[in-house]
């Protein structure tokens, strides 16, 4: 061998094995700092405003029985209230959900105003934000996604990694990135509002698009390209929306058409209850169930919001509860039910604010008062639950103290995904939910 | 013999040759033609909306103005996805696969590509082409089955500069 040759085939062999440790199966080239406790975490938004009056103190008797535990007594069919016959059987049998991890009775969303925005934001990006509502304007700080895709591997980390799936459009769409510097679309997690995208109207709008073959594929990509190549783009990321690479967008559009296929074939969350229990909530539980089936991501966020009904209706707040409760138990038995998912995902359930101690003035058809949440102490008292692996999570505990915050939910999930030392120590203000871990 | 022939003709050649070398009195003036430089892009510099995208591409495929109700259904999709792109390309595929597209027919395209590339341009970019985008699609065209008149309008309407104006 000529010594020009040997050395050369020596330096490309060192390269190869000081670099080889850092290429992960997952693709990506350099690790987080941290030890990751599991590889996928489920951040379900039990959103609306829930009363910790009603969910875990249980004063309309246990309208969460798939969640929690009784403590004053069994689900009770008061008027107005669900049948017991109208409702699902417990997805996870004779088992609560809490059995399968850690229940903080007593969190605070200490600051800001308690609205479904401010609320989602603070869960969203860990920092509590007096932000007036605004349709179009992404929050201010990075969200989970952004620090996921940012620093939990390289930045080449797959949005199909990381899911936003909310129950409404309204300013939901804008959250799943920020507009904070060195952040934003290029780290921002796929969006998806199923139940405006996937319905009839949907499908005869974009589920019958014109199919190309490969080498017609080739063509438009090369036209495109000498297009683009003579036009100065302003068109940037930021105005597109999170970014797929070209065969993400392939993978994105199957499964379109398959969400599209599944919705007119006769979607299975028909068979998930009797008529009248299928609610917005659920046909958001049932497609976040979809993608977690599809990309097995590593990060999803969703949200349920049913529950705000209880502006006018306290009995269908009450109703729609039961319904959430159901869902997030039905979530929880399919994560453990997919492969890839069972035994390597903590689930997270945190409502994003509470609501008022004293009522409006609307009263609904069977008497009772209806509550908004406006500023007070109750419409800052929320519970959060922490479901995982028994090696990861305490299982069946209880904190009943005053413990955490909302903005401790980003921090936490950090540090389950391993990034948690990696994230930018001035912009996160929360701290680690250590007390859930074993 | 031989150099008898050329004394003969030698006056001749030297009044040819001297005749060839004359001066040339004529004034050539040279004038640059005034071009405006603009980088490409210039005059397209807004990013349209996610409603002006949807009515100007349903516009420029049906021939007509799009309904307000398909127009607030498909807005709901575009904003009901995260990313525009996917969305936008389906919208646009969608539009194309409709039998009431007016795209011209394969047969008309062959017929007179030049043309066609000049109406595709016009319809798509509001805009003629340039000499170099002429040649580049008509020979594309030319030399590639597979660029139908589908291919090209939904590269064309998938591009950068048909989201800006």
């Amino acid at each position: 061998m000529e010594r020009r040759s040997f050395l050369k085939k020596a330096a490309l062999t060192a390269a190869g094995a000081i670099a080889a440790p850092y290429i992960l199966p997952s693709g990506r080239l350099f690790a987080a700092s941290g030890n990751r406790k599991v590889n996928h975490v489920v951040f379900c938004m039990l959103a609306g405003g829930i009363r910790n009056i009603e969910s875990v103190h249980q004063a309309e008797s246990n309208l969460m029985s798939t969640m929690l535990k009784d403590v004053g007594g069994a689900y009770s069919e008061k008027p107005g209230f669900l049948q017991a016959s109208e409702i699902s059987a417990n997805p996870l049998g004779n088992k609560r959900l809490q059995e399968y991890g850690s229940l903080l009775k007593e969190v605070r969303f200490a600051e800001g105003p308690t609205g479904h925005y401010n609320g989602h934001i603070t869960a969203l990006t860990g920092r509590y934000t007096d932000a007036s509502l605004d349709l179009r304007a992404n929050p201010d700080y990075p969200t989970i996604f952004e620090y996921y895709r940012k620093h939990a591997g390289s930045s080449a980390m797959s949005p199909l990694n990381a899911w936003w799936i909310s129950d409404s459009l309204g300013p939901y769409p804008a959250l799943n990135y920020s507009s904070y510097p060195g952040y934003g679309a290029s780290y921002g997690a796929n969006y998806i509002q199923p139940s405006s995208l996937i319905t009839a109207n949907g499908y005869n709008a974009i589920g019958n698009p014109l199919h190309f073959t490969n080498d017609q594929k080739l063509a438009t990509d090369k036209i495109r390209g000498f297009c683009d190549g003579n036009f100065a783009s302003q068109f940037s990321a930021e105005s597109a929306g999170v970014i797929n690479s070209v065969s993400e967008r392939d993978q994105l559009e199957v499964f379109i058409n398959e969400l599209f296929a599944d919705r007119m074939s006769g979607p299975d969350f028909l068979n998930w209850g009797s008529n009248g229990w299928i609610n917005s909530d659920l046909i958001n539980v049932y497609y976040a169930e979809k993608v977690l089936e599809k990309f097995q991501p590593e990060l999803m966020v969703l949200n349920l919001q049913d529950v705000d009904v209880c502006h006018t209706k306290f009995t269908s707040y009450c109703n729609n509860l039961v319904k959430a409760d159901w869902g997030v138990s039905h979530l929880w038995n399919h994560i453990q039910s997919t492969p890839g998912l069972v035994d390597d995902t903590v689930l997270i359930v945190m409502p994003e604010h509470g609501r008022n101690l004293q009522p409006n003035t609307v009263v609904d058809a069977y008497g009772r008062p209806a509550y908004d949440h406006t500023n007070d102490n109750t419409s800052r008292e929320i519970f959060t639950m922490v479901i995982g692996p028994s090696g990861v999570i305490k299982q069946d505990y209880v904190n009943s103290n005053t413990y955490g915050e909302s903005i401790d939910v980003v921090p936490t999930i950090a540090n389950l995904l391993g990034f948690d030392v990696d994230m930018p120590s001035s912009l996160i203000t929360g701290k680690v939910l250590n007390d859930v871990f074993i | 013999m031989l150099v008898y022939k050329i004394k003969n003709i030698l006056p001749l050649l030297i009044l040819a040759l001297l005749s060839a070398c004359k001066k040339d009195n004529k004034k050539y003036i040279y004038k640059i033609q005034d071009v405006e430089i603009m980088e490409p892009g210039a005059l397209k510099p807004n990013v349209k909306t996610s409603t002006e995208y949807i009515s100007i591409a349903y516009s420029d495929v049906f021939g007509s103005t799009i309904s307000t109700d398909l127009l607030k259904n498909l807005k709901k999709n575009y904003i009901s996805f995260g990313d525009v792109g996917v969305t936008e390309d389906l919208i646009i595929r969608n539009f194309l696969n409709n039998s009431a597209a007016q795209i011209p027919s394969k047969t008309d395209m062959n017929n007179d590509i030049k043309q066609f590339v000049v109406n595709a341009y016009k319809k798509v970019y509001n805009r003629t082409p340039n000499e170099y985008e002429q040649w580049f699609l008509t020979n594309l065209i030319q030399n590639n089955s597979d660029v139908t008149p589908d291919v090209v309008y939904y590269s064309l309407m998938t591009s950068n500069e048909y989201r800006q104006y």
